[in-house]
Parts: C-alpha cells; structure tokens; sequence
C-alpha cells in the first residue's frame, strides 16, 4: 500500500479512536499532536498542553492514567477532567502514543480572587497502574466537597472506552502496523501543515494592528501578519488582569479557532497545522496568566473576546469577509441555594448578520457543548420554576439582513439563592455594519415578589434571591447588515 | 403451507420476498426492483402475478424510502400547540449543522413551519401536578385561524404530559373532533418515579417526544402515498388489513400515526430480529452499509435534527457506502468522500451519472476476475448496469489520478490501493466495534459474496461468517417474520 493511504489509514483510525469522546487529542510521545476533537476554544489549544505535561512529569507504562484539572497543567475550567494514558509504548518502528480525554461536569460560576476558590484544583495524578484502579486516591479526591459528584463513577465508564481503544490498537498493530510508522505520521503531518497553507495562500496577505478594550477593564493589543507561510499574532503590550485569566496555551487555541472559523473549511488539527501559528503572548499580560490566578472567566468568556478580536483584525485584512458582529460570548448565571445545590446556565446570543443572509437566532458561536438542560431535568433536580424560555423578538439588529435574536428565560424561585452572574455586551452590543443597527445588548431582570423590579446592570455580579422571585435573563442579539 | 410476503423498500430498491411459514429462512420467490425506473404498485404486482402459485396471507412491510424525503418534503402545513412560552423550545433544541467553528453557524432546518406554533394556557410541574387548566376559548381561536391556514395536521407537545397527561388528552380530543389529524404520544415517564439516575434524566428530557411528533406529523402524507401504492400492488391477493407495517421497536402496525417516524428503523429491526443471535453483523448491501448489533437496543435515535425517543437497533453506519463518491482530497490524494451520492443518478456504470463512486470501482475491480458485480448481485438489476460505463469510470479515475501528488502511479495499482484501503476501514471499524472478539462476524447483503474474500484475506484473525441467502435477506427478513 501506498504511503498516501497508509496515512488515509491514519487518519481514519485517529477519527474512530476519539470518536466516542466529547473532547480528545491523540499524540506522540515527542509532543506531537496527531488529532484533536474539541468542543471549546480553549480544547484547542490546551488538550495537547495536558497530555505533553504528563508525559513530561510521569514516566508511563500501558495501563497506567493520569487525570488532572490544573489550568495551570494544561487543564480548562476546574469542571473539566482531563484523564491521559498511553496508547502505545517501546515499539520499535512507532512513536509512542498517548490519548488525552476530557470529560465535564455541570460548572460553578464562582466569582473568585484566586483559582482554588473556583473549585478543587487536580494537579497530574497518577490513578492507576496496568488498569488497577488506585481506589484510595479516587476515595481522597472525590470526599473534598468541592469536588465534582459522580467523578470516581465517570472516570470509571470513560476509562472502559479508553481500554477498548487501547486494545483495539494493539490488534492492529499485530495485523499492520505501517499506518502508524514515524516515516508515515511525519508525511500526515507535512501534508497537514501544506494543506493548511494552501488555505492561508487563498486570503490575500497582509498585517494589521488593532487594540480591543473589553468590558472586563483588560484590553488586547495584537499585531496580526498573515501570509501563506505562517500567521504571527504578537499580543505585545496587552494588559494584565483585571478579571479575566487566560493560559497561554489556551490563547493559542482561541487564535487557531478564529482563523479555522474564519477559513470556514474544517482544517487538520494536529502539529502540522499548527506550525503555522506563532502567538506571543506576553508574560505576565491576561493572555498568559500564571498561578493563582482563577481561570474560569479566562477559559470561557476570555477565549471568546480573544477570538473575537482576531477576526476583527482578519476582518481588516480581508474586508470582503467582514461580517456584523455576533453575541460571541453567552450570558452565564449560576444559583447557590442553602442546601449547597448549585445550578448553573448559559444563555446564547444572535450572530450577526453578513451581506448576503440573516444571522442564526441565540447559537453558540464558540462552543459546541451539548449542556444537557432539558425543563425536566431543572425543575426536577433544582428548586426551579420555569416559566419561558423563547427567543427575544427583534433582539437582533436591523438591516437589509438582521442579526440573529438572543434568547429569554424566565426562573421562578423556589426556594432561596445567591444568584451570580456574568455578561459581555452589556456596554457594547454587538454592532451592525453598512447602516444596519446594533443587536441588543443582554439583560438580567429580578422581578421581585413585593411587586419591585431590578434590572442588574454589572457585566458581572451577585445578588439574593427569595422564594418566588423572577429571574428574567436575557442574551445579546447579533448586529444587522446593510440598511434596511 | 402458509404464504407470507416481505416487501423491503429501500430509497432505491425494492425487495420483494415470499416464503412459506412453515420453513422461514427459505425463499420461495424473490425480485428486487429499481424503484426510479419501475413504480412500487407496478413491481409488487407483477412479482405476486409471476409467482402466482404462492397465495400469500399476509405481507410484512419495512420502508426506509421516507429517509430520502427528509429533506425536501418536510414542514408543510403541520401545526403545533405547546405550553405558552416554550413556542421555539423545540427549534432552539435543534442541533447545529456544523461541529467545526464557523463564522455564521446555523442550526438544522426547522422541522415544521415556526409561523403555526400556538402556545396554550397550560402547565403541569415536574411531580404531575396541575398548575394551570386549560383554557377551551383558546383552542377555538387556534382552531379558526388552522381552519383558514388549512393545515390538517396538528402536534399537541406540553412539558411533563408524561407525568400527567390529562391536558395532552383533553387538547388531542378537541383537535380529532374538530376534524385534524392529531400527533400528540406523551412520554412515556409516568413509570419513572424519581430523576435522579442519568439514564431516567435522559429518558425524561421530553424535547425528544416532541421531535418524534413533529416527525410523524411532518412524514404523515408521505407515509399515507407509499401506504396506498403498496395496497394497489397488492390488490387482488392481500386487502389492506392483511398488510402490516414493521417499525423500529419491532411492532406490527397497520394504520398509526404514532409509529411513522419508527417505521424508518424497520428495515434494519427485520434484520436484526432474524439475526437476533449473533453479537456483531456486518450489512454490506446494495444501498448501504452498517455494523448491526442485534442484541443491542437503543431508546433514542439521532435524528438530523438532535436525539429523538424511541426504540431502535444498533446500528452503525460504515463511514465509506456503496456509492460514496471518490474524490481528490485536500491532500491531493485520491479518497473516498463523506458524500454518499445514492442511486439516483447513481455510479457511472449505471449510464447516468458523471462522479465516479465506490461501486464504480468495485465493479471495475472485480471484472478481471469475475464478471464484477453482475455475478454478485441479482438478474433484475443487470438491465441497469451499462458497459460502456465501465471505459468511462477508467476515463474519469484517469482524469482524476492526474490531478493527485501520485499522477504517475499505474491506474491498477491506484485500484488495487484503494480497494485495500477500503477492506483495512472496514476491518478496522469492525475491530473497534466488536462485542466479543472470539464471536464470528456475519456478513449479509447483496455485496457480502463479492468482498468476503477481500475481508477474510486482509483481515485473517477475524472470525468472517458469510450468511446464506446475503443476497435476498432484505425481503427474507421481512417475508420470514411470525405474523402479531
């Protein structure tokens, strides 16, 4: 066989091998990243971060897994886990392998000073070898009451997917082993980067220089150079935290999914492609935070307003490709209610119009999370009431082509709470382009039982709620284009 | 002797089968029909007229044909009457089209019509509890203004009608006596008396039986045409109540409005009932191709437009179909593309069509040996395939290998890699997915006979089982059924 379909090969297995996971990268031991599977900008660029550290610190055999949560160690919000395990090891001809999977539970929205208020912080743990659970490790970790419920249960049920990937590998090993060769993985991976090329080759070249001041108080400095042998984002002279913290590594992730999102082509994520980046970020700046600061407003909201200020910046160099803009950040609002139950939502807004169609109503732009929210599911498991959840007419900016419509959902209180939550586009909503209006910036109301109302106008905040008070939230809609 | 006759009707061909009862695994008489170029009634009829000798009882029914209108004969005039303030809950749950990053990301199409959502003054909490009755002044207006839209067909969806159904009973008997056709199956959570497992919150997520209504309201007149050739083909030899309709969870069903949706599965529940002692069968059919797991059941399926309720086999569909186009990849490799081009125009064998497809291929693969597909599939289709499509494929693979990075390579060669690249994803996929590797892998379907020996060759420590009749057990499947 041809080494072409030996590397069609590759790719074949790499894509059935994450498959069954929501978020999972594939690399080799060298640090290479094969494949990932994302569902977040900061997967991106942090999935490879995680696995590359532990293989780094923690010398492996088949059999053994590690799991961490550390932003700090290539983990993304505290909810999320990170289990890595070796995939392949000592084989003569093949580089060792390892698969790197992340699995969520439902995130706190906790408005911390310091990363280990957000939640329990998991640096690299080794919890198992040659597949015997350490069980009194899992027992210490899953008995802090920060700790998410259920972990020790789902690490278990990801860890039978993981097994049976691992021995299906090692069948195929038996039977051929060419696909996975060095001299094939090198070609899948200088094909990737010439592909990736090609599309970069097909927008014109060019630098710009912008500077982006967020509603969070930081604002991003960025000089953007693009040609077709490699796109340099230099965040020299952004500025430190005032409320956002991002990793350095899932900076690289916002930067790689703007431009995938604006090649609008499904690109290769693997080292190939990656290559062609280069992202400064400068120590010290929000881009690249360094421990303790919290993260949780970093990875979600942060990388959004970071890959949002990129296609700015791409929008200057390709004008043709400008498009309105979206609600690219959703309104996120979390409950605490006495007993320790903590409910958490998020609410997504309109994207924006372009030239020639209307913007999609209330869509995540960067995120491709399946959070499992069904009215069932609250009201069963939350003293929640709610009473609509429906699209927020005319939200959207008018135009020739309107911006998608943000989204309305109303809670009833049912039993006492702290409500949190966090907005952008509050001061600046999402603007509409060539004469169209802006989408409507994001709300949320409390209506309270004595009749009294309060609209909370903060990007982010805390407020009591009690028994039968109204909680109306609603997302940004996206910008209008063109002149109605 | 009792005559049973199983009609398969596929988005190209149809199956057609008679057995008797008493020795089930045997055809009696088969015929398999091109559908585009032959009518339903006029196949059916002309089989049961050539095998006159055979005097059926009953005829069992399996249609799959509705799959190929989802996309074009949706929506319509179907109404739906929700609880107030969830109108566009269904359409917000809808998936997006794309996983990758995007700058205008979309969801699916609506399934129906988002201008004839009425929301009712109703409500019912997460314990069955009445909150709000019904208000009837509403259902007239509602019914006025469907009077003077002319729709017919009504979904009746509210939240936690599977905890307490009255309202869904009440609001579906105003709409029949009022003379619509009413699509209204509550959940079926009455039985799930607590949440608090993943699997019952899963189950409990209503958004699911919503979209299987809109489904069954959506592929109802359809359904009702197919449902009426089928009678008229049989006419003569079968009334109408003597043929049965097969849907996914295995029921028989002669006239339910509820079951429409389902009877997409019905195809593949045949296969897997008649097959229902073996862990792993590999389909290799003419229209498609899948892993079957016949001990397997699922209580959703995903539907394009997210999850959707209801009992279905396992099924697993091969990444590369029969009619899978090739194509040079961004790579600038020749590969096998995710578009799955159907029969209609079809492989360029067949005369009509210009993109080369994997048949194509096969056909031109085993031609040196045998007389390629011709001696593998059955008489009826010979007629379609054309000779001279053979030069023309080797004319367009020619064209196509000069455009690849290996345009210097042997046109044979070229051939002989993509077929073992094709048999390698099929072990492959085979491998990752099997239950028990000591346990063989049946193979069934009218192209199991032509790539057996490519996969017990390539693939030797798979334990490959040919199944008898591969060619005709699409009807036989059906025909062999005991009648409910």
């Amino acid at each position: 066989m041809s080494l072409n379909f030996r590397s069609d090969l590759l790719k074949v297995f790499l894509q059935h091998t994450l498959a069954p996971f929501a978020s999972a990268a594939c690399l080799t031991g060298e640090g290479e990243l094969l494949d990932i599977k994302y569902e977040t900008l900061a997967d991106v660029g942090t999935l490879g971060a995680s696995a590359q550290t532990v293989t780094r610190y923690f010398p492996m055999q088949l059999g053994d897994v590690v799991i961490l949560n550390d932003p700090y160690s290539g983990g993304t919000t505290l909810s999320m886990i990170t289990i890595v395990t070796p995939l392949l090891l000592n084989h003569s001809q093949i580089p060792n392998l390892y698969l790197a999977i992340r699995t969520g539970f439902r995130p706190q929205l906790l408005l911390s000073k310091t990363l280990d208020e957000e939640g329990l912080r998991i640096p690299p743990t080794p919890i198992a070898q040659n597949r015997i659970l350490n069980e009194m490790i899992l027992a210490a970790i899953s008995s802090h009451p920060l700790c998410p419920s259920g972990l020790v249960e789902r690490i278990k049920s990801e860890l039978v997917l993981i097994w049976k990937r691992v021995d299906c590998f090692q069948t195929l090993l038996q039977k051929n082993s060419q696909f996975s060769h060095r001299s094939v993985i090198k070609d899948y991976l200088k094909s990737s980067r010439s592909y990736f090329s090609q599309l970069l080759q097909e927008l014109p070249a060019g630098e710009t220089k912008i500077e982006t001041h967020l509603e969070s108080g930081e604002f991003i400095r960025l000089r953007l150079d693009l040609s077709a042998e490699a796109i340099c984002f230099d965040f020299s002279g952004t500025s430190t935290s005032q409320r956002l913290c991002l990793t350095d590594s899932a900076t690289f992730g916002a930067c790689f999914g703007a431009v995938a999102a604006f090649l609008q082509k499904p690109i290769p994520l693997n080292s190939g492609s990656f290559s062609l980046l280069h992202v400064t970020t400068p120590l010290g700046s929000f881009l690249n935070a360094k421990y303790p600061s919290p993260t949780f407003k970093g990875m979600t909201e942060g990388t959004s307003q970071v890959a949002g200020a990129i296609l700015q910046a791409l929008g200057e160099i390709v004008p043709q490709k400008k498009f309105s803009a979206s609600a690219q950040t959703p309104t996120q609002i979390s409950l605490e209610f006495l007993n320790g139950q903590r409910f958490f939502d998020s609410l997504s807004g309109g994207i924006g119009a372009s030239s020639t169609s209307h913007g999609a109503d209330a869509v995540p732009f960067w995120q491709r999370i399946s959070l499992r929210n069904s009215i069932q599911e609250i009201e069963t498991l939350f003293p929640l009431f709610i009473t609509q959840v429906s699209l927020r007419k005319n939200s959207g900016g008018q135009g020739q082509f309107h911006g998608g419509d943000g989204l309305t959902k109303d809670y009833v209180v049912q039993k006492e709470a702290k409500l949190r939550w966090i907005m952008q586009h509050r001061k600046n909503p999402p603007k509409g382009l060539k004469g169209a209006l802006d989408g409507t910036p994001p709300e949320i109301r409390i209506e309270r039982m004595d009749g009294s109302q309060e609209i909370l106008d903060r990007t982010e905040g805390e407020a009591l709620v009690s028994v039968g008070d109204k909680i109306s939230v609603s997302s940004a809609g996206g910008g209008g284009y063109g002149k109605a | 002797m009792s005559i049973q006759l199983g009609v398969n009707l596929g988005p190209s061909f149809a199956d057609l089968c008679l057995i008797d009862t008493t020795r089930p695994t045997l055809p009696l008489a088969y015929r398999r029909s091109y559908t585009p170029s032959e009518s339903i009634t006029g196949s059916i009829h002309q089989f049961l007229l050539n095998n006159a000798q055979y005097k059926p009882e009953k005829a069992i029914v399996a249609s799959s044909l509705l799959e190929k209108i989802l996309d074009t004969k949706l929506g319509g005039t179907v109404a739906q009457v929700v609880t107030r303030g969830f109108e566009n809950w269904a359409f917000l749950r809808q998936t997006l089209q794309h996983k990758y990053f995007e700058l205008q990301p979309q969801r699916t199409e609506a399934l129906a019509s988002q201008d004839l959502i009425f929301g009712i003054t109703e409500r019912v909490n997460a314990f069955g509890e009445n909150l709000k009755d019904i208000d009837l002044s509403e259902l007239e207006v509602i019914t006025s203004k469907l009077k003077l839209m002319k729709a017919e067909r009504v979904c009746v969806n509210f939240l936690f009608s599977g905890k307490n159904p009255t309202h869904q009973k009440e609001v579906t008997q105003y709409f029949v006596n009022n003379g619509f056709e009413v699509f209204s199956a509550p959940s079926q959570t009455e039985n799930l008396s607590s949440y608090q497992n993943e699997v019952a919150l899963e189950y409990a997520d209503e958004i699911l039986v919503w979209r299987k209504n809109l489904l069954n309201a959506s592929l109802s007149g359809s359904f009702k045409e197919i449902r009426s050739e089928i009678i008229l083909g049989c006419e003569g030899f079968l009334t109408a109540e003597q043929i049965d309709f097969l849907d996914g969870d295995s029921s028989h069903f002669i006239e339910d409005n509820s079951r429409i949706a389902s009877s997409l599965f019905g195809p593949t529940r045949a296969l897997s009932d008649f097959y229902k002692n073996s862990s792993q069968v590999l389909v290799l059919g003419l229209e498609r191709w899948f892993i079957l797991k016949p001990k397997i059941r699922k209580t959703q399926w995903l539907s394009p437009w997210g999850p959707l309720a209801g009992e279905v086999p396992d099924i697993q569909d091969l990444k590369i179909q029969p009619t899978s186009a090739l194509i040079v990849d961004e790579y600038e490799q020749l590969n096998f593309s995710s578009e799955v081009l159907g029969f209609q125009p079809g492989p360029i064998i067949l005369g009509r069509a210009l993109k080369p497809t994997l048949l194509d291929l096969l056909h031109l693969h085993n031609s040196h040996s045998t007389q390629g597909i011709q001696a593998h599939t059955l008489e009826e289709i010979l007629p379609i395939i054309q000779t001279s499509g053979l030069a023309k494929f080797k004319d367009t693979l020619q064209a196509m290998l000069r455009n690849t990075s290996s345009a210097n390579t042997k046109i044979e060669t070229v051939i002989q890699d993509l077929v073992n690249f094709l048999i390698d994803q099929i072990g492959l996929h085979i491998l990752l997915e099997r239950e028990n590797p000591k346990s063989p892998v049946l193979c069934t379907g009218a192209l199991a006979p032509m790539l057996i020996p490519h996969l017990k060759k390539r693939w030797a420590e798979i334990n490959w089982e040919l199944c008898p009749y591969s060619l005709e057990i699409d009807g036989l499947a059906l025909a062999g059924r005991s009648s409910k």
